[in-house]
């Protein structure tokens, strides 16, 4: 194995960090954040010109063909502007999207930036169990008539597209049954409730209640859905541990400048063991985090089964993982690791956030525990 | 460019090394040694003989000293077919400590004396650094050598050494003038002499692996000094961070995952098997996540050969010893109450029964579990990691 970047992948990095050092303020972000804006529009067009939208998708659909590690070095180093654009999400869906076929040119027009596709699969019910699915979707005389809600929709609020899955014969839990439907994010019928979510992104929770859509809506097989459907959650969890390391790694040095300057009975913080050691977990557990992405990464290309296994332990990884640093991150900084304002809360709240879902680490564990 | 992807190269390696123990390794050797117990000093110079024939006895040295040449990964793979087979440990304190210190520091002199039959399993050694008053803080050590003519000797208390009594040498950190980056001197010592007097302190498993050693004008020649007078220290913390990626103890942790699941499997509680319980699963589950981790942090410290990058040295020895600490402690919780009984080494190694019921894999567990306390504790303790942590990787 060989853990050292290529030039391109040198460069992609210094172009992602250079891009987070001069356009990250968390002050902009929260000014963003209080207008109750989904994402920028005008840095989304900049993700399409530097190419970040187009990186993991094949060439044949308008995109650079790059790797999965490619892929995870970017959105490692946005992590760590805490980005409110959806670019995980819409990745993911359009992942998905060139697993399924029959999108048409709409992975294009997400490299180009102009679609945004994201993933409507998880439910109130699911708890990150990837087969539970009860929306329904039935035959009628215009095509399909959709039924169910979903909960927590990524990026829910910024989409154009949702690729919502629905069962189209089966039980709630079966592998069998699953089918994924394109509907546009400004369907007439389509009951969408935009939702701010703890970490001050914005989400969406959808409802279908008879929702119509005509026969091209279906994409993939009738009920075999669920390769698609895999392949991109497959490709979310990627992105949003990569994502996670980001911000851990963000916390982490954040956390280590200020000890060193914040002065307290009349020494700096680092100079106290208890600090210097709190540090060292901290430090411990991004290493072993990163580590852990890098693991996932040598089985993610392809379904298999030792991917979902590895899936399952980066999920349990970062959720433990992520959550211990950001709360010692917090910890560490005393009074102004409470503030609103202030980056290392931000940075809590998003790992908590991503602790959480999918069903958090014990379903990780659960899944773990299975053969 | 990054690579993640297996070299096939290793996986011949691996078939290679494993067809090897299937040849040569005794069925006797391996039933003693794939328990929890440890390798007797016999078993470890026989296997070292064995390894010795084929010229693989120092798997971890340079080949112009008698060592394999091997890669860090060909290594790793090798210490992983050796522990799942149930092969004697070798002899760590020569191979990875005294070792790697005589070729890199010794005269031509020393390295002809002792290198080649240590290689041939010749030679078994203790380690003596460790005193009453200093355990982690190598500083404060006070067992003295005087030169006298050609001679050093030696005067004082060593304590907590591991093995003294079956060693044929031991290495000493000694102190030779004031200080600690000038004040020690590394000594190599005949263990079998006067005036070195060997008592044994029964180890928390009530078995006898740890002495206290005295020394009463010991002499040992100016020729088994390694490198300078009062540069010990130094030669000691090489030594230390010489173990870097191997200080996760990657296969002995997989090993343990295995027979920790091997016990859930094979145990009942309630009326089902406890892999079946689904808290106790979990548990198992985060410990293989920890060690899922651990193991691609270990590949990644192996693959920079240049030292490029951050030293991951500290954060394998805090979290490896952590894991096989919580494994162990799993093995004894899942045993149940055979975990309770005591089993006895003795009658294991003998091939003859135990003086307690239970299951084929319950004798050596708890000892096991016992011993690995000291994994925390030795070769630094994992508050000096914490430390160094702080210190060298985030520049504290």
């Amino acid at each position: 194995m060989d853990f050292g970047l290529s030039e391109e992948q040198v460069l992609l990095v210094d172009g992602a960090r250079r891009y987070v050092e001069q356009t990250s303020d968390y002050e902009a972000r929260r000014k963003a954040v209080d207008s109750g804006e989904a994402y920028g529009a005008a840095r989304w067009q900049q993700f399409a010109e530097l190419g970040w939208l187009a990186l993991a998708l094949p060439e044949r659909h308008g995109g650079l063909g790059g790797s999965a590690v490619d892929y995870a070095l970017l959105v490692e180093a946005l992590g760590a502007g805490l980005m409110l654009e959806p670019l995980v999400p819409v990745a993911a869906a359009a992942m998905a999207l060139v697993t399924a076929g029959g999108a048409g040119d709409l992975p294009s027009a997400v490299a180009e930036g102009s679609a945004r596709p994201v993933l409507a699969h998880g439910e109130p019910g699911s708890g990150g169990l990837l087969t539970f699915v009860e929306s329904r979707a039935e035959r009628s005389a215009a095509g399909w008539r959709l039924t169910g809600a979903k909960s927590l929709v990524l990026g829910g609020a910024a989409a154009t597209h949702y690729l919502v899955s629905a069962r189209t014969s089966g039980d709630k839990a079966d592998d069998a049954g699953i089918s994924l439907f394109l509907v546009p994010a400004d369907h007439a019928a389509l009951g969408r409730r935009d939702v701010r979510l703890t970490d001050d992104s914005v989400g969406a929770h959808l409802a279908f209640t008879g929702l119509d859509l005509p026969d091209a809506a279906l994409l993939g097989p009738e009920s075999g859905g669920l390769p698609a459907l895999r392949e991109g959650m497959a490709w979310l969890q990627l992105g949003l541990h990569a994502e996670a390391l980001g911000a851990m790694d963000k916390a982490l040095w954040t956390t280590r400048d200020y000890v060193r300057t914040r002065r307290q009975f009349g020494t700096e913080l680092s100079t106290f063991q208890a600090v210097q050691h709190g540090l060292a977990d901290m430090a411990m557990e991004t290493e072993l985090s990163r580590s852990m992405l890098l693991r996932l990464l040598s089985v993610f290309d392809g379904d298999s089964a030792e991917r979902d296994r590895t899936l399952a332990a980066a999920k349990a990884q970062f959720g433990r993982s992520g959550f211990f640093v950001g709360a010692q991150a917090v910890q560490l900084h005393g009074g102004i690791g409470m503030a609103d304002e202030y980056l290392i809360g931000m940075i809590f709240k998003r790992l908590l956030l991503l602790r959480n879902l999918h069903g958090g680490p014990d379903m990780a564990l659960g899944q773990l525990t299975q053969d | 460019m990054t690579d993640l992807s297996r070299d096939p190269a290793d996986e011949r390696f691996r078939n290679e090394v494993r067809a090897f123990l299937e040849d040569n390794l005794p069925p006797e050797m391996a039933r003693r040694n794939r328990q929890g117990y440890h390798a007797s000093r016999s078993d470890t110079r026989e296997w070292t003989r064995i390894l010795h024939a084929r010229g693989w006895s120092a798997p971890n040295w340079p080949v112009e000293h008698g060592g394999t040449g091997w890669t860090l990964a060909q290594q790793a793979i090798f210490d992983e077919e050796c522990t799942a087979a149930g092969a004697p440990l070798l002899d760590i304190f020569g191979l990875s400590m005294v070792g790697p210190l005589i070729y890199t520091y010794g005269t031509d002199d020393l390295k002809a004396r002792i290198l080649p039959p240590f290689l041939r399993g010749e030679i078994s050694w203790a380690q003596g650094f460790s005193e009453p008053n200093a355990g982690s803080d190598l500083g404060s050590l006070q067992t003295r050598a005087v030169l006298d003519g050609d001679d050093y000797v030696i005067n004082g208390r060593k304590i907590w050494t591991s093995g003294a009594h079956e060693a044929t040498m031991i290495f000493f950190l000694v102190r030779t003038g004031e200080g600690t980056r000038n004040g020690l001197t590394m000594l190599i010592v005949d263990a079998r002499q006067p005036g070195i007097a060997i008592r044994p302190i029964d180890d928390i498993r009530k078995e006898h692996s740890l002495n206290e050693v005295i020394l009463d004008d010991v002499r040992t020649p100016v020729a088994n000094r390694i490198g300078e007078e009062g540069r010990g220290w130094g030669y000691a913390k090489a030594l230390l961070e010489n173990e870097r990626a191997f200080a996760a103890e990657i296969p002995r942790n997989r090993n343990h995952l295995a027979l920790l699941r091997r016990i859930a499997r094979g145990t009942m509680r309630a009326g089902r098997p406890l892999i079946e319980d689904p808290v106790f699963a979990a548990r198992i589950a985060e410990a293989e996540v920890e060690f899922m981790a651990l193991e691609f942090l270990a590949l990644r410290a192996m693959s920079d050969t240049d030292g490029s990058g951050p030293s991951f040295g500290s954060f394998l020895k805090v979290r490896g010893s952590e894991l096989v600490q919580r494994l162990t402690q799993l093995q004894v919780e899942a045993l149940g109450d055979h975990g309770a009984y005591l089993y006895s080494e003795q009658a294991h190694m003998a091939g003859q029964p135990q003086p307690a019921p239970g299951p084929e894999f319950a004798p050596g567990v708890w000892s096991e579990a016992m011993y690995r306390r000291a994994s925390s504790i030795y070769g630094g303790a994992n508050e000096i990691q914490r430390t160094l942590i702080a210190k060298q990787y985030l520049d504290l």
